[in-house]
Formats: C-alpha cells, structure tokens, sequence
C-alpha cells in the first residue's frame, strides 16, 4: 500500500491570524462577526489560539476581539441573581466573594480550572463555548440552573438576545446551539438561597492544571433533613455534560441520611456510561463516582460545603474592571505598528497580529527594547508550564495564550523589569535558598512569586502552592522555590 | 576550604534577571529559519520524494534531504540511524536510508526567511511511501515477523548480554523459598523545561558553528563532522546556557542537520545565521525516553534469608534505533539482581527494536529498571520470610571485598551496609510512622479517616559512576594561573572545561575545587566552558554521574601541572591535564565476566505513603533518602540533585504515562503527559548526606546526581503494598491502575 506525505500532527502550520479588529461595542463586534463570517470572536484566547494552531486548515483568519467592549467584564448582582457579562473571567469569580456564598459550585469549580495565570484570562463564556464535556465551569453552571444570553444580528441588524439554559446550550461533542456571529453575551446564575446549598467535585490526575476525570456539580433544596429538589450535573462521563436525572429522583423526598446517600450516588453511576480515554478507564470514572457523591452529599448534609473553600486563594490579580481600557488601535494587522508599556518604557513594534504576547516581546519588541526581553520563556506554548508568565494589564498571564494584538495600550512587565535597582527580594531569595538549577523556568517563578508577594505579603504554604501551581519546574522538586517565597516574605516583611 | 560549602551558584544571578542566555534567546536579527520535517511514517519505505513545490514556496531559501548529507549515519555508540531518511543519497553507510521506522525520522530541512513559512511550505513536499509492517512493541517485535534492521542480523533482539556466575541449578536446590514474577517498567519524557534549539552559522575561520545545548560538546562535534564528512577541526560546538537535559539531550537532535544547513546556505552563497526551535510536542515526538520494558525475574532464597541464585530475562524497547540502549541495557543488566551478594546467577537482557520512539539516556541510565525488579523482588522475599526488610539488605549486601554479579570484586570502599543502617536510623524504620497531614486529595473531597491506609517501603541501591563496561573514559581541564612575576602566589585562575552546565551545578563545583586546587579565592576563578575551541575541551558527558568526580580529578591534575608552571616561572602558569581513571572491562559475551566499572555510589530510601483507598489516590508523606557521596563539595547542590531526583522518580511511579500505540506517541503535550507540580509532590524529603570517602574520588566525592532516582519507585511501591496488602508490577500508580488492584485484591 503506498500513502502521500503528510504532515505530522505536531507540526502543522495552523490557521494564520491577519488582522484582529478591536470593536468597542457588542453591536460593533457582531457586526464584525456578520461581515466577516469566517472570522473568530476572542476573548481570553486560551481555547482559540490553540486550536488555531492545531487545526490541519491553513487559511489565515481574523479575529474580533471582545475584550474592549465597555462593561464585557461586568459582575451584577440582580437579586435573586448574578448576571455575568461575557468576558468573566474565572479568576474574577475566585476573587468575588458573592460566589463562594451564593454560587459555591461555581467558584469551586472556576478555582480548579488551569492555574492562576490561566484564569486571569479564560472567560466563563469561552468554556461554554468550547463546551468540551470536561469543561469545569459548566457542571456547576448547569447544576446551579444558569441561563445563557445569546446575543445575534437580526436580517434588519437589530441586537437580539435569545436565552438558553444551560441544560439545553450543548447539542453534542464540542457542539452548541450557538449559530454563526452569535455571541455569548452574558451568562445569568440563579443564587442559591436559605433553603438550597451546593457542591462542586472532581477528580483529576494531579492536584492542579488537571483536566477532569470526572467532576461534577450538585445543588439540593432541603426542607429540615428532607431533600425537596436535587440537580447533579457530571462531566467527563458522556459527550456532553449531562444533568444526571435519576440521582434528584432518588433524593427528593427523602430524609439526607447515609442509605439515601448511597441510594443517589448509585443511582447516578448507573445512569451514565463513560468511556475509556487517557485519563481513565471507564470503569474508574463508575467505581470513584461512587465515593465522590458519597462524601459531597455526607458534607452537604452536614452543611460544611463552605469549609471546603481555601483561605484568600490568590489569584494574581490586579487589575479591575475599572481598569479595562479600551481598544488603542480598531485594527491590528501584522504592519501596525502597537505600542505597549513594557517594564515602563514604552515599546512600538509591529508583527502583532499574527504572533501570541510571548512571540511579540521576544521576537518583535524585545530587539527594539534596552533589555532584550529574552527572559520570558516558551516551555510548551499551550499554558501549562509557566515559563512565559509576565504581567499584563495588572494580572499575571501565561504570554504564550494571549493575542499581542490585545496587548496594544497595555502595560506589560517581565522578569527583566523587576531588578531595577537591585535584586527584588524574590529574586535574592532564589539565589540564597538554591532554588535555581537550569534556570529555564525561573523567570515564571520569579514574576509570579513577587506578583504573589504584592497581593499577600505574608502568604500562606497553602497561598504558596496555589500561586504557583500554573509553573512546571523539572530540576528542583520546588522545595527550595518555596522556601525562597517564604524567606523573600519575610525580607520584604522585615523592610516595611 | 571552599570545597564542602555552601557557596550561592555563579549563574544564579543571570538566570533570576532574565538575562542568561539559553540557544535560541535573542537570536541574530538575521538569521534565517529552518524547519525540521518529520515523516509522520511509523515503518515504511519512501518510494519517491519531491521538494520541488515547497522550495519554490514563499519564503524559501533551500530544502535539505537525505541527498545532501555527505556520511548519511549517526549513532553514539552503532551507526544504525540516517542522519535523514530519504533516497539519492551517497550510500556511504551500511544503514538503509530510506526506511523511516519512526515518526519523528527527519525527512527535509525547510529553510526559509521565517518560521512560518518553513513550517507552511513542509506541507507541500510530495513523497510517496510504502507501508511496512509497523512493530509497536517488545512482544511483536520477539516474534520477528517484521525486522527493522535487517541490515543488523536476522533478530530484533539485537544485542543480548549474559551472566553465568556460579551454578544456578545448586542455587535453587539452595533454595527454600522461590519469588517469581514478570514486571512491566514504563516509558518516561525527560520534559527538561527548555525545548531543543539550536543556531548554527559558517564562522570567520570558515568552521561550520553549531550554538546549542548538550551533553558533551566534543561528541557532538565528532557526530557532526562524521556526517558531514569533514575534518572534527572543521566543526564547533558551543553551548549557551542550557534548560536542564537528564540524559535527553546526549543525542543529537538538531546538531547535525542545522550543520548541513549552515553548510547548504554557504554552498548557495548565503551568509546568514540559520536558527531553529522545537516546539515542546516536536520535542517530546523528536527525541529518545527512558526505556519502558518487561522483566522476568526469579529470586531463590534460604529460610533465614540469604539469596542463593537470581535468574532474569530483560528486555527493553530500545525503539527505532540504538541511541545508547546497548549500554543503558547494560545497567540494567547490572542491577537486575541488586548490590547484593548473589552466588548463582543467570540473566539474560535484550535490547529489542520496534518501530516507535527510541529508548536511550535518562537519569539512572538502565538502573532504575534493573533496582525496580531487584528491589521489588527483596521486599516480597521478606514478604514471603516474614523478615524486616531492611535486615534482608543488611544480611545480603554487597561489602568490600565482594564479588560483584560479573564475578568481579567490588571497587573499593563499598559503603552500602553503613547507607542501609543510616537511612533506616534516619527513616525510624522500627517505630511508628512518622504523624501525617490530613489527606488532602486531587481536587476532590477527603476521604473518610477508615477510607485511608498508610504504609512505609524501603530500597537500597547502587550506581555505576563513569562510563562502563571499556568505554572509553576521560576528562581534560586546562588551569591558567595569574599574577606577577615577583608574586609567590597566583592572584587569579582561569579554568577551562568542557563541562556541560545542565542545571546540576557543576560550573559551581568546578570553580570551588579549583579555588581549593589552586588557593585562589573562590570570586578570582572564572570558568569557561564548553566550546570546542577552547583548550581541554574533552570532558565527557555530563552523565552517568560522573561529571564531578572526573572532572575533580582534571582539576587536581590540571593544577598541579599549572602549580608546577608557577614554580617555574611561567605567567600565566598553565597547567593541562587529562585524567584517566582505572579502566573498565567489557563483559565476557558468553559469561558476563569483567570489571564493568571504578566506582559505584550507594542509596537507601524509606517511603511513607498515604492511600485514599475509595479513590486510589495516593500521597507520598515522607521521603528519607540517604546517599553516601563522598565528599559534598556543595552540600546544598547536593541536596538539589536529591530533591530533585525523588520528584523526577515520583513523577516516574506516579503519574508520567506516555502513551505509545502503533508507533506513534498519543500524549506529546504537558497537558496530557502530567509531570509533578508543585502541589503534587512528596510532603518531605530528608536528604541524608554521608561523607565516606571514594578512594578514587576527587577529595573523596563519588557521583551522586541519578542515585536518588533508582531506587525510589520500588520503594513507593512496597509502601502502598504495606499500606494495601497489594503488590504493583507495573506503573506508573494511575489512579485508574491503583483502584482496579484494590478492588480485584
């Protein structure tokens, strides 16, 4: 049998962006989307950019970016109610106090997605989208009753909304109801009030920047100790995240008690089928589900849901709503010429249309800069190791995951610009504790360590390992990188 | 004494700024782009090829095939690999070139102004194949009804070692108990955090110049030169700062072809600089893992515990091509039966081609397959006796003056028995476990307190440090003393070496042993390394756990010569030395006979484990890892290679599952092939140093850098059988691996 050449999977050239256009309104933005009917919306890119690099299509694309919508990043509370807009991001609902009381499932469920550098900029709206069954987000949303806005031009280019629950938003593997130029453009979640309490789970294959085994999300109604309504929402276990019908039926009217308990999480595995994949064997996501409903529905029972949240989980985060700014250039193509902050010298260089923030500070703004930028790293260029985290706009960000385009106007600092005048505290103390083998990954560690140290000066071991649980390091164990935050606290502790 | 301090690493201060400088970091404005195409072909013969379209793509400056490589071959130790895979080429090797037998066999250098454009214009190249038989693992390739080097012999078993030591039959007549079982150990990805990169550009001396990061800069100047068929002074290899290695980076991945392409840009007349930079998925597709394998191992013993024979049949994948398995194969020959005193043995070991990904260099280098089954093999004769574990090491290990599996005595200053007590001491083996953390699961609800069940496992090893088995070993360093004249002592030193600065830390033990060498302080001796341009640029790899105590010797040797300049009168006084240490001995082919090695380190390790039963979650609690090196000529870098290694060997045993089906890697990504982070490795780890002096070693120190790797699975493994009552063959512990044992037990 004879067979042509092919690309291999790893080395495909993907779809190149041309231009990305920077619309400052929703109706402007669909109107992109209708012009252009093969362009991509964006908003955290961190779904998009990779696929735009896997896909085996080659034709370039543009890309219209939400993130200069005014009020795209908005929180309301509307009573009985949060309404999100579309460009919430996870870490904003970590950071929001009002979840972790009314929506715990939800702020559980945006706290276990990627790291913190990722959830500073993966929107709620994009892991709907994406809807892949093992998207976090989505089993709380679905669990908790949350109803999507979607937002489209009618044929006289008027701005309609349809709303979609969430139950009914995904039609099957990575398929939604969303038509062409439609956008997500706010997302509404019911509180959970007196009478109702909820739960988020998951199993994972490493305590961070884990993709599910399985998780899901579980909101009660009781009345006393009788369960009066019951959602379960699973993931990983179908092609879509499914509401798992016979676990309410096997809890409502019934006294919350262990045979009950059991009766439900039983229930609930014999309601699904999974399949076997990479994660797990098909029979481990059943025999695991059992345990892990077990102890959800015994800690709602006992109502210390709540004690399951972390102390102050940092989120690297600085910015704020407030601080959006809107778009400097309405289009970016490879030859405009965009101007960032970068370690407070402002730099202007063009290539940013087609290149992720890594690429451009590297290749493009790093040769037209004093330093040569060249501390910023590209360890696996799909957000997982760190390497490349610097500080954009505020929050600390994985470079390789945002389109430089969205950079344009913004403030940007690397690790090169934390040594003005002297080593910062963070970076003396990866020297004094060892915590420097190759040194590869150390810039990560070093922007995201001081950025930790900004918002917590006195952080936790807990706050430790939660900040740094998006940078991968290979040569150390990480045992003298965490002892290097503690002692950099304790210097700076000692200096103010 | 700088020696034995804890001084802070010269290099640490550029790689806190950002400013150190890894290949492919601020590369010339420039340079051209290449683009390194895999054939994406498994097996399969390539019956016709044209880069006619893509060479005329946008952007194109030149395609490289098979055609343009002058010696179309590489191999570290066999040439059995192309260089490239192709046709039209000068068949000046005995390797068919072209076959591809892998995924990631290089079919083209793409050069062009970008990257993008090089990686666009791969897409065009037309080539036809022919599908051969694919031989996706050991036990198709056994059965050798496909062979992938027919050019090598008529088995994919293609290289086989043997031991006969003693008489195996009076060994199991010895014999009250008998433990026997088959072991299945893992493919790993070395996952250094800096990709592969290399720029390469003709120099003004006319030399060919390859920046990168390696292992040895010398050998990849050999390997360069051999295929492209030039002298080795025509070749330059120089490394820029490098992002860790592990073994990985000992073959070349883009050495050689970004040489061609340096070499076809000067052909056409071009003088530009040519760059290239994997991407992680090309990374963990392109280059060589640890060896996974299947081991059969049975082990005789006496009621009162001495072994009385061992038998193994070893066989490790070594993939599409030979790297280094026949050496790797020979460590895991070696430690199959364990630092134990073993009168009668037989063990076969194999090292087995398949089409998929070949196995080759990775910390522990064969030992930690061989210590998995050895270890494993221990703890369930205690098991089976009813013994202390550690009493059964302490009964059966190798001291001074024994003979060692090859029938060879033992290296002086075999300090195992001290290592075993020292961490069963440290570990409190005979009292309770140590207090443990609640259990804090993977995202997920803790467990029930019944739901949990803890345990402790230990394992003792050794390590050959040095190239073994004849190979031929060497290191050269070259000291510059400084000063006036009138001055009785130099003011300053200049070392220079070829020591490959991986991340270990050995530019920072270089410059403490030659401030001692030499009585310069330590902040007047600056080091230069690893440019084959430079003086004494031979200094073997960074590998094998070798490179302190061989370079230490250089060292000593080198200024004593230059201490001997100074008396003279020279300035600089400059002394070059090459040390040698005692030879080793390849094996006797039919018996196994031969003094393989010069010096072994030694390591004990106790584990406690937590068990979420209900989950098959697991935690390890407390490490206690006790090595004896030597001499610590930094203590704190030491205890960096310890903690290191335990995390790299946690991700080992616990959650790095490559993924290999029908020759192709399923997992080439960090976020489906799962390292430790932070939040996922041991809760402690002691690292316990003993100082027993090597007699061969630079003030005292033995290698130490893989030894905390080897022995580390077998013990996680005995803990959570202490723990469950259920013995684990295979790993790595996934949760799906660990619940179904559960529940089947």
């Amino acid at each position: 049998m004879t067979e042509l050449f092919a690309v291999h999977e790893v080395q495909r050239a993907g779809q190149p962006i041309r231009n990305v256009r920077r619309p400052a309104s929703v109706r402007e933005a669909l109107q992109e989307l209708a012009a252009d009917p093969d362009s991509r919306p964006v908003s955290g890119g961190t779904d998009l950019l990779l696929d735009l690099q896997r896909t085996d299509q080659t034709d370039p694309v543009d890309l219209v970016d939400l993130t200069g919508i005014d009020g795209f990043r908005s929180i309301v509370d509307d009573g009985d109610a949060i309404v999100l807009s579309g460009g919430v991001t996870h870490s904003q609902i970590v950071a929001d106090p009002m979840f972790r009381d009314a929506a715990l499932p939800l702020a559980q469920a945006c706290l276990e997605i990627g790291s913190p550098q990722l959830r500073n900029r993966a929107t709620l709206a994009g892991n709907l989208a994406t809807a892949s069954p093992a998207n976090d987000s989505i089993s709380a949303l679905m669990a908790l009753g949350a109803v999507v806005e979607i937002s489209g031009l009618s044929t006289s280019d008027v701005v309609e909304q349809r709303l979609v629950p969430v139950a009914e938003f995904f039609t099957g593997f990575r398929q939604t109801v969303l038509a062409p130029g439609e956008l997500i453009t706010s997302i509404r979640i019911p509180k959970l009030d007196a009478g109702a309490r909820g739960l988020w789970v998951k199993l994972g294959l490493r305590k961070a920047q884990a993709i599910s085994v399985v998780h899901g999300g579980i909101v009660l109604r009781m009345d006393g100790d009788t369960v009066t309504g019951a959602a379960l929402a699973l993931g990983s276990v179908a092609a879509t995240v499914v509401l798992i019908q016979e676990f309410a039926d096997a809890l409502v009217g019934q006294q919350l008690d262990g045979t009950t308990i059991a009766a439900a999480a039983n229930a609930a595995v014999a309601a699904i089928e999974p399949i076997t994949d990479g994660r797990a064997t098909a029979d481990y996501r059943r025999t695991a589900l059992v345990p892990v409903l077990t102890r959800a529905l015994q800690t709602l029972a006992a109502g210390e849901q709540a004690s399951m949240w972390p102390t102050d989980p940092p989120t690297l985060r600085s910015s704020s709503e407030a601080t959006a700014r809107g778009p400097a250039h309405p289009q970016i193509s490879d030859e405009t010429e965009v101007s960032v902050q970068i370690n407070g010298v402002e730099v202007t260089a063009s290539g940013a249309a087609s290149r992720t923030l890594l690429d451009w500070i590297r290749d493009c703004a790093g040769p037209r800069s004093a330093a040569p930028l060249s501390g910023v790293k590209e360890g696996c260029a799909e957000g997982e190791c760190g390497a490349c985290t610097i500080v954009l706009d505020g929050d600390a960000v994985m470079s390789c995951l945002v389109p430089a385009a969205q950079a344009d106007g913004g403030t940007v600092s690397t690790v090169e610009g934390l040594a003005a005048g002297g080593l910062n505290p963070v970076q003396a103390a990866f020297i004094d504790e060892f915590a420097v083998q190759c040194g590869f990954c150390i810039p990560g560690f070093i922007v995201t360590g001081s950025h930790l140290l900004q918002q917590y000066p006195n952080p936790t071991d807990d706050q430790i390992e939660h900040a740094l649980s998006g940078n991968l390091c290979r040569c150390t164990g990480y045992y003298p990188i965490t002892q290097a935050i503690r002692a950099a606290a304790s210097t700076s502790g000692d200096a103010s | 004494m700088t020696v034995g301090s804890d001084s802070r690493r010269f290099d640490a201060h550029d790689k806190v700024t950002g400013l150190a400088r890894y290949a492919g970091d601020r590369v010339a404005a420039n340079a051209l782009a290449a683009h390194v195409v895999f054939s994406d072909q498994p097996h399969a013969r390539m019956l016709a090829m044209d880069v006619s379209t893509a060479e005329s793509a946008e952007g194109v400056v030149a395609v490289l095939t098979a055609a343009d490589v002058p010696v179309n071959e590489y191999g570290l130790t066999m040439f059995d690999q192309p260089v490239m895979v192709g046709l039209g080429g000068t068949d000046r090797t005995a390797v068919d070139c072209a076959v591809s037998r892998w995924e990631a066999d290089k079919i083209a250098i793409v050069i062009a102004e970008t990257a993008p454009q090089a990686r666009a214009a791969a897409a065009l190249i037309e080539v036809e194949w022919e599908q051969l038989d694919i031989v996706p693992d050991i036990e198709t390739a056994l059965r050798n009804d496909t062979i992938v080097h027919p050019e090598s012999g008529p088995d994919n078993a293609y290289h086989h070692l043997r031991i006969r030591k003693g008489e195996v039959d009076a060994g199991w007549a010895a014999a009250d108990v008998t433990i026997e079982h088959t072991y299945h150990v893992p493919h790993q990805e070395h996952a250094y955090l800096q990709v592969e990169a290399a720029t390469a550009w003709i120099d003004d001396e006319g030399r060919v110049a390859v920046e990168t990061g390696g292992q040895w800069a010398w050998e990849d100047q050999q390997q360069i030169a051999h295929a492209l068929d030039v002298d080795s002074a025509q070749v330059r290899v120089i490394y820029a700062a490098i992002g860790g290695a592990f073994g990985g980076k000992e073959d070349m991945t883009l050495q050689i072809v970004m040489a061609l392409a340096a070499r076809k840009l000067q052909a056409l007349g071009i003088d530009r600089p040519v760059h290239c930079r994997w991407s992680r998925e090309e990374s963990i597709v392109g280059h060589h893992k640890r060896h996974r394998g299947t081991i059969h191992a049975r082990l005789g013993a006496t009621n009162d515990g001495r072994i009385t024979v061992v038998e193994a049949d070893v066989h490790l994948d070594a993939g599409a091509y030979n790297y280094t398995s026949n050496k790797v194969l020979g460590n895991a020959h070696l430690s199959v039966a364990g630092p134990y005193e073993v009168p009668n043995a037989r063990i076969d070991s194999k090292a087995v081609y398949t089409t998929t990904v070949p196995g080759g260099a990775f910390r522990g280098f064969g030992g930690p397959q061989g210590a998995f089954v050895a270890e494993m093999q221990m703890n369930k004769l205690a098991e089976a006796l009813g013994m202390d574990p550690v009493e059964l090491r302490r009964m059966n290990s190798l001291r001074d003056g024994s003979e060692g599996i090859t029938q060879a005595i033992m290296p002086d200053g075999v300090t195992l028995p001290k290592v075993i007590d020292r961490c069963a001491d440290d570990a409190q083996m005979d009292g309770e476990l140590f207090p443990a953390e609640p259990f804090a699961p993977v995202a997920s609800l803790p467990p029930a307190p019944e739901a949990v069940r803890r345990g402790r496992g230990f394992a003792a090893g050794y390590k050959n440090v040095g190239f073994s088995f004849g190979f031929p070993e060497r290191c050269e360093a070259e000291i510059h003393l400084h000063g006036d004249d009138s001055d009785e002592f130099p003011h300053s030193a200049d070392l220079y070496h070829g020591a490959a600065e991986v991340g270990q830390g050995v530019h920072q033990a270089l410059r403490q042993m030659v401030a001692d060498a030499t009585g310069v302080p330590l902040d007047r001796v600056s080091g230069h390394f690893s440019d084959t341009e430079m003086p004494a640029a031979d200094s073997g790899s960074v590998s094998a756990s070798r490179m302190t105590f061989m370079s230490g010797n250089s060292v000593l040797g080198a200024a004593e010569e230059a201490e001997k300049a100074w008396r003279d009168g020279a300035r600089p006084a400059i002394g070059t030395f090459r040390y040698t240490p005692p030879p080793t001995e390849a094996l006797d082919p039919e018996t196994g006979v031969g003094q393989p090695n010069f010096s072994y380190g030694y390591m004990a390790q106790a584990v406690e484990v937590s068990v979420d039963t209900e989950t098959g979650h697991i935690r390890v609690d407390r490490v206690t890892s006790a090595h004896d090196v030597g001499k610590a000529i930094n203590p704190r870098l030491v205890q960096g290679q310890i903690e290191g290694a335990v995390v790299q060997a946690h991700g080992y045993v616990m959650s790095e599952n490559l993924q290999v089906a029908d020759g192709r890697i399923q997992n080439p990504r960090f976020s489906s092939y799962l390292i430790p982070g932070i939040g996922d490795i041991p809760e402690h780890v002691e690292s316990v140093i003993l100082e027993l002096s090597d007699p061969l070693g630079p003030w005292g120190a033995r290698g130490m850098a893989e030894m905390p790797y080897i022995t580390y699975a077998p013990a996680v493994i005995a803990a959570v059988h202490d723990a469950t009552g259920v013995w684990f063959d295979e790993f790595p512990l996934t949760p799906s691996r660990v619940l179904a044992a559960l529940h089947s037990s």
